[in-house]
């Protein structure tokens, strides 16, 4: 029996179907991340299993109990928003004990409880502060604090980093996996980043349109692929995916067919098994990236390799690839293994 | 789906019934009520006379010489004001909004009129300023070597204009200074750089954002300037003869010192129409607005 | 170097020195009727005016002697605070339903409520003259109470409607989220973040309450007569008149003009609907 448990899940705005007949199984302890286009439902899905929004159909299942019917309040779910949401009159640790207050509890146990969290957080220093006193960094961390202080059975994290430049992106992203590992927490994430999906996932759960697309671990979803959209979803740059003709019989059967960037190797023009014209040449430092234009298709391919290339727009080339690396996907879109 | 659901619907309703209803009835049965004197004959110097009377309230209202006068004089108080305080109001608001040293203190001073009680304000000009002989008006006029104004005797809807336009400038000024606030500074750095002086700002810039405040204006104050009573009340008591009476005076003559109330209401739906058409125009401005 | 504040060149001290004299042309009756209020009569009404005298108080005791200031004045009091707080009790629950449990036909409402407002208040006199009086209820304290309340209601519903949606739907949900029900939502969250704009919006009803003068004039002149009628009854008398004049009309707008300069903001706001930004 798993902790949490959606079954048949459904969502309607009016007439727009929005959420489609979800199933999904969630262990104790994964940290699982629902990535997507924008649209696709997987704000929506998390606020549903929040209490936020109301589910039409199907039902969720929190450790053996049926919660579809109950208000937020009291489902022992606890969420940390992308605006952080930070109570703007109270003060860092009035933010942070404000459900416990509210739950009456021991108010020695509160203090403790709350300590213990801002030290983790490094907030400490900054208790006595209002969120307007805070950087965003900061607002951030108490809007994590809030939620660990309550010690919930599962955590739902709402976009939490799209607010935060880059470089404090990835210090926290290391910080949130710290601290699920640290709690033995049981998180949701939802982002559109799939690079926070593939670093902090246990499984991924890759949605469109209101259905799930394939879940699995982040290197199932690489390697392995169910069909085009999570192919060309996940990996960056983009898989590229070109007709099978361009691979004349080594495609068997498919009708279109996808190579990573990483498993193409440029040779000299005219050898390799697809030729075609460089288009542009992008050197990032750590690595390269060639886009080619193929021969004989519109196509466009990127390769990417980690040394330098002496090529340049216009120049000739060939390309060769791993055959074992060959994604074969059917007219529908569906992987053919 | 289930209690949830309709739990979510009944608690708002309940929230907004006491505003809805108290307001449903402010609005329908004054309504009601003057729609039905108004067809009826109700003179409380008659009491016997009563009776479905049809059109002959309105007609009688209508037929009234009052009438002709206080509709006009209506729409001259209506639109010598707006024009006044549109004008005036955008002129200084423009002059003020740049900073300079005082503008805060500036601000206030020019915004007071309008929190003056409309009898103080009615008094202080017919005594202070206006009265021929005392008054700060005939104390100019005479050291210019001009023979002093009676003002409200010789003119006395000007003057009554005056008054309202002195109490309703501040509110086109506060209004016109916030919507100049609010321009982007973007936009004038842009023209500066184009190389456009001032007059050409003014007329590319600065009037068109302008002009939709002004619209505001003008439909706020038709609204409220409909029923100015209070002045004319205090002042002139709508003379010498019907000079100073507007509709809303006219409406109370007959209501509240002639007694007659069939007649009196059928005035007042006229009041009530015309306010009605303008405020559907001031509806549609704000309900744009609220789609921001 | 240390940079000016301002550039002082013709252009701006010409405009500084124009807005000046503008402002206080403006503002001089106010002014000159403060300064005669401390003179005599003789004072007052002495062509051309004086400006040196010696201050003196006797105006504001013969007022008070002969007109009974206080009672109106409390009438006064009574009457904008009574309206004031009871619309704020009606208008508070209607303005955060419709802030937060939005549906399809809350604008159509609010504009609805908006449109009240802007009947002429002639349109209702008569109605309303003969409910009152069929009640008994003319000249009574409580008649201007209601009528107030109901004026002001519409605005007080559509300003606090403005300042909870100010407030970020996602705030409450995170104290949804942290355990509380409406009861506590309410007061933890929404009454110490709407507490500003709930004082200003009973602010500017209680300024517009004060001045009103049409219903006041019409409904009540005896014993319930506010400072706007009491006002009334210096327009023709006997006798000299302009300094006790001048003192009566200072005691009545006082505080209320320098409350109106502390809610310049929401006059906008309130009187525009929000039309203007």
């Amino acid at each position: 029996m798993s902790f949490l448990e959606l079954q048949k899940v459904e969502k309607y705005y009016g007439d727009f179907h929005a959420i489609k007949g979800i199933d999904l199984s969630i262990q104790q302890g994964e940290f699982i991340v629902f990535v997507g286009p924008s649209g696709c439902g997987k704000s929506t899905l998390l606020r549903m299993i929040a209490g936020l929004e109301e589910i039409n159909g199907g039902d969720l299942v929190l450790d053996g109990k049926n919660i579809t019917e109950l208000h937020p309040s009291k489902r022992d779910l606890a969420m940390v928003f992308q605006s952080y949401a930070l109570y703007p009159h109270m003060t860092v640790k009035d933010n942070m004990s404000f459900a416990l207050r509210l739950a009456k509890e021991d108010p020695a146990l509160i203090e403790e409880k709350v300590s213990k969290a801002a030290d983790k957080l490094n907030l400490t220093d900054y208790l006595h502060r209002t969120p307007k006193e805070l950087s965003g960094g900061q607002r951030q961390r108490v809007a994590i604090g809030r939620a660990i202080v309550r010690s919930p059975k599962v955590f739902l994290f709402d976009e939490p980093l799209s607010n935060l430049d880059a470089a404090l992106r990835g210090q926290t992203r290391v910080e949130i996996a710290h601290l699920h590992r640290e709690l033995n927490a049981t998180s949701i994430y939802v982002t559109h980043d799939q690079v926070e999906a593939m670093t902090l996932a246990d499984r991924v759960v890759v949605m469109q349109a209101g259905v799930i697309e394939q879940v699995g671990s982040p290197m199932d979803l690489y390697e392995r692929p169910e069909n085009k959209f999570v192919a060309q979803f996940i990996g960056m740059p983009k898989m590229n995916l070109m007709p099978a003709k361009v691979l004349g019989d080594q495609a068997s059967g498919a009708a279109e067919v996808g190579i990573r960037p990483e498993h193409f190797t440029l040779v000299a023009a005219g050898e390799g098994d697809i030729q075609g014209r460089v288009e542009m040449v992008e050197a990032l430092g750590n690595e390269t990236l060639i886009h080619v234009d193929i021969d004989g298709v519109d196509e466009m391919v990127i390769v990417r390799q980690y040394e330098y290339t002496s090529l340049r727009p216009d120049n000739r080339v060939g390309i060769k690839f791993d055959a074992s690396q060959m994604h074969r996907f059917d007219a529908q879109g569906q992987a053919i293994r | 789906m289930s209690s949830e659901r309709s739990q979510s619907r009944t608690l708002p309703r309940l929230l907004m019934s006491p505003a809805v209803i108290t307001l449903l009835i402010w609005m329908l049965v004054p309504l009601a009520m003057t729609i039905y004197f108004s067809s009826i004959f109700y003179n409380l110097m008659q009491p016997d006379n009563t009776g479905f009377a049809g059109w002959l309230n309105y007609e009688f209202f209508i037929t009234n010489p009052a009438f002709e006068d206080a509709i006009w004089n209506t729409l001259l108080l209506l639109g010598s004001t707006v024009i006044i305080t549109v004008v005036l109001g955008a002129a200084i608001a423009l002059l003020i909004n740049d900073a300079f040293p005082g503008q805060a203190v500036v601000r206030i001073l020019l915004i007071s009129p309008f929190f003056v009680m409309p009898t103080v304000n009615a008094l202080l000009w017919k005594h202070m300023m206006m009265n021929p002989i005392y008054g700060v008006l005939a104390q100019i006029w005479t050291y210019f070597g001009f023979t002093p104004i009676n003002w409200l005797q010789d003119l006395p809807l000007f003057s009554i204009i005056i008054m309202i336009s002195w109490q309703w400038l501040p509110f086109a000024v506060l209004i016109f200074i916030t919507s100049l606030q609010s321009m982007d500074r973007e936009q004038l750095e842009a023209a500066d750089m184009d190389g456009a002086n001032y007059m050409q700002k003014l007329r590319y810039l600065y009037l068109p954002h302008l002009a939709r405040p002004m619209s505001v204006v003008i439909m706020i104050e038709v609204i409220f300037l409909l029923s100015v009573f209070a002045e004319i009340f205090t002042t002139t008591g709508g003379g010498p003869g019907t000079q100073s009476t507007n509709l809303a005076f006219l409406i109370f003559t007959e209501a509240l010192l002639n007694f007659d109330v069939g007649v009196a209401s059928a005035g007042a739906l006229f009041a009530i129409v015309l306010a009605n058409i303008v405020a559907i125009f001031l509806i549609r401005a704000i309900g744009k607005n609220l789609e921001n | 170097m240390k940079h000016a504040k301002y550039k002082w060149n013709t252009a701006f001290t010409v405009r500084t020195i124009a807005s000046w004299l503008v402002a206080l042309v403006i503002f001089f009756p106010i002014f000159f009727m403060g300064v005669t209020a401390f003179k005599t009569e003789l004072e007052a009404i002495a062509v051309p005016s004086i400006w040196s005298f010696e201050p003196t108080l006797d105006n504001f005791y013969v007022v008070q002697e002969r007109s009974d200031y206080v009672s109106f004045a409390i009438n006064s009091l009574i009457t904008s605070v009574a309206s004031t707080v009871i619309g704020l009790l009606i208008a508070a629950p209607a303005a955060y339903s419709m802030a937060f449990f939005p549906t399809k036909r809350t604008k159509d409402i609010l504009m609805w409520m908006l449109s009240t407002k802007m009947m002429p208040a002639v349109g209702a006199l008569i109605p309303i003259y003969v409910i009152f009086q069929s009640m008994g209820m003319l000249d009574t304290l409580g008649a201007l109470t209601i009528i107030f309340t109901l004026m002001n209601l519409p605005i007080m519903v559509w300003m606090l409607y403005s300042y909870f949606k100010d407030i970020p739907n996602e705030i409450l949900e995170a104290a949804r989220m942290d355990g509380a029900g409406l009861k506590e939502e309410f007061r933890h969250i929404l009454l110490p973040l709407g507490i500003g704009g709930l004082a200003s919006t009973g602010l500017l009803c209680l300024v517009m309450a004060w001045n009103e003068a049409f219903w006041a004039l019409n409904l009540g002149a005896a014993n319930a007569g506010t400072l706007a009628t009491m006002i009334v009854s210096y327009s023709s008398p006997e006798g000299l008149f302009w300094a006790k004049l001048s003192a009566a009309s200072l005691l009545a707008i006082g505080p209320i003009v320098v409350f109106g300069w502390f809610c310049q903001k929401q006059l906008v706001q309130g009187l525009t609907f929000g039309a203007v930004k």
